[in-house]
């Protein structure tokens, strides 16, 4: 008896799944299926109020500050991840990892109220522009994605078995050649899902890049001009929007909703080919 | 019977080196060698000559010290947390653990092939120039070393075709004999193989064994085996190692009797040796 309990509370789990994608679909497709597929998604001008429903922008505001984000991310992340199983001794690495997770604990409302407070104001001093930027949302999201980056690199660091660096220390290999020409190619498909599991962090944050991206629907001509993202363009707008409107923000959320499954679906073929 | 022969052929002309000429050179010299784990004495006043281009074959019961003391000599103990070692460990006459020799130096003279192969996930061709990439060896050289190593280990036939084939594909038997040659590919002078066939099936077992007889005309060989027959059919010497009471309650890893193979199984000075030797314990 209690076996068709559990079944129908697991059950409850897919069926959001399954609830969510369909609403969003049957909202959102024939936005699409009305403007043309190829005009929603490479359409360059976004203007509601005229019916012009182009996300192309969009889609390049996501993958820039994505893009940017696990390129300052990812080294830091790897890095510590190598610090953590190879070098820091045991009462460091006791230290590191629990400040770690805790980084994944603080709310992305709290990052971008941050990120608005500290690092905007300092790369409109340093480095020009208005500070509501590419880069901004870039450094946020690097540190947001460190948990994710970090504990799975971590993991299949920890999973080799321990025989490899052995064998590579025998060869009379020093510890970091060892790490770089043996552990770290070993580990390959772990390090891989950790960063695409952090790109897909990334691209689906909202809150903390609201704040500090500037949101300006145009296309960005240097990391230091403001953009605005898939997620963001639903969040500022679906406050008031109705109608059409409405549609192509859940439009503008299937596109989101199929690159986040696409790499997470990437992210566990990788590990599973294995 | 045929390996028996040469077993006793080998054995005699050995014997006839060792005892009839003086000039049988130590390679590998231990003298008040301890070696300590935290509060656990591994090895106690182990002192002992190993011959260039013989196999020594290092026998005793299990978690007698055998694996610890064939990781003194290329200092893979050093990796052991705690791990602590006193007395002298010579190679050449140069000292092992002096603080200013250089113990990837040391590794590159010293090759070790462990009880289970430990290929690496990489191509057969990846894993034997891993080495030769990481000493500095310029890259048009790699396929010619890739192609001695794997000569030297008789896998060239087999393997010259899928060089880029993942070495984890391979048989046991072909991914130990892998090993050994990324090991060789290092140019050691010294192999240390650590039960290096226990995981084998009886066929790999031979091929590995043979190889060692081949490979003894060119490099020092130090094993470790479980197996009395193995030590039998392919050691020129052997030692005997077994925990012995040390001070107090402590017991600690001794090396009881060292001779050449045939004496030390024909005529054990050590009954302790005699009774391993014929299976009463171990």
């Amino acid at each position: 008896m209690s076996k068709y309990v559990f079944f129908i509370l697991a059950l409850s789990s897919i069926s959001a799944l399954a609830l969510i994608t369909i609403f969003i679909i049957s909202r959102g497709a024939p936005i699409i299926g009305e403007v043309g597929f190829f005009d929603f998604v490479f359409g360059m001008t976004w203007a509601p109020g005229r019916g012009e429903y182009g996300i192309f922008p969009m889609i390049v505001g996501s993958v820039t500050v994505t893009l940017g984000a696990a390129a300052l991310g990812v080294p830091i992340g790897i890095c510590c991840s190598i610090f953590m199983t190879e070098f820091a001794p045991a009462a460091l690495r006791n230290f590191f990892r629990p400040a770690i997770q805790l980084l994944a604990g603080i709310p992305s409302v709290v990052y971008g109220f941050w990120g608005l407070i500290f690092i905007v104001p300092l790369i409109r001093e340093y480095l020009g522009g208005p500070g509501l930027s590419i880069l901004a949302g870039a450094v946020i999201l690097a540190i947001m994605i460190l948990p994710t980056v970090i504990s799975i690199t971590e993991v299949s660091i920890l999973a080799l078995p321990p025989e490899y660096k052995a064998g590579a220390m025998a060869l009379g290999l020093n510890h970091w050649q060892a790490i770089k020409t043996v552990l770290l190619p070993a580990a390959k498909s772990g390090i891989v899902a950790a960063v695409i599991l952090g790109i897909g962090r990334a691209i689906g944050e909202t809150m903390a890049v609201i704040m500090v991206l500037g949101n300006a629907v145009a296309l960005p001509q240097s990391i230091l001009d403001p953009v605005r993202t898939l997620t963001t363009n639903i969040g500022i707008e679906m406050g008031y929007a109705s109608g059409t409107q409405s549609q192509a923000l859940f439009a503008t959320g299937i596109v989101l909703f199929a690159v986040i499954m696409l790499l997470n679906a990437a992210a566990q073929f990788i590990t599973r080919k294995k | 019977m045929k390996r028996f022969l040469r077993f006793s052929l080998k054995s005699s002309c050995c014997s006839t080196i060792i005892f009839n000429m003086p000039e049988a050179v130590a390679k590998i010299s231990t003298v008040g060698l301890n070696l300590h784990y935290g509060s656990f004495h591994a090895l106690k006043n182990v002192s002992m000559d190993i011959y260039a281009r013989q196999i020594t074959a290092i026998i005793g019961p299990s978690g007698c010290g055998k694996s610890s003391l064939l990781r003194v000599f290329n200092r893979m103990n050093d990796l052991i947390p705690g791990a602590k070692v006193t007395g002298s460990v010579t190679i050449d006459g140069s000292d092992v653990y002096d603080k200013t020799s250089d113990v990837t130096e040391l590794r590159k003279r010293v090759g070790m092939v462990f009880q289970k192969p430990n290929v690496f996930p990489a191509s057969v061709y990846e894993n034997i120039s891993i080495g030769p990439k990481n000493h500095g060896v310029a890259k048009n050289e790699w396929d010619k070393i890739v192609e001695r190593s794997l000569r030297q280990v008789a896998l060239w036939d087999e393997l010259k075709d899928g060089l880029k084939k993942p070495g984890q594909g391979l048989s046991l038997g072909q991914q130990q004999r892998l090993c050994i040659a990324r090991a060789l590919a290092v140019e050691p002078d010294v192999i240390l193989m650590d039960e290096s066939c226990s995981a084998l099936d009886p066929e790999s077992t031979m091929k590995i064994e043979d190889l060692m007889n081949v490979l003894a005309e060119l490099y020092t060989i130090v094993i470790v085996t479980h197996n009395m027959e193995q030590a039998l059919r392919v050691s020129d010497y052997a030692a005997f190692i077994m925990l012995a009471d040390g001070d107090g309650e402590n017991k600690a890893g001794t090396l009881f009797e060292y001779a050449p193979t045939i004496d030390l199984f024909s005529n054990p000075k050590h009954k302790y040796t005699e009774d391993y030797i014929t299976g009463r314990f171990g």
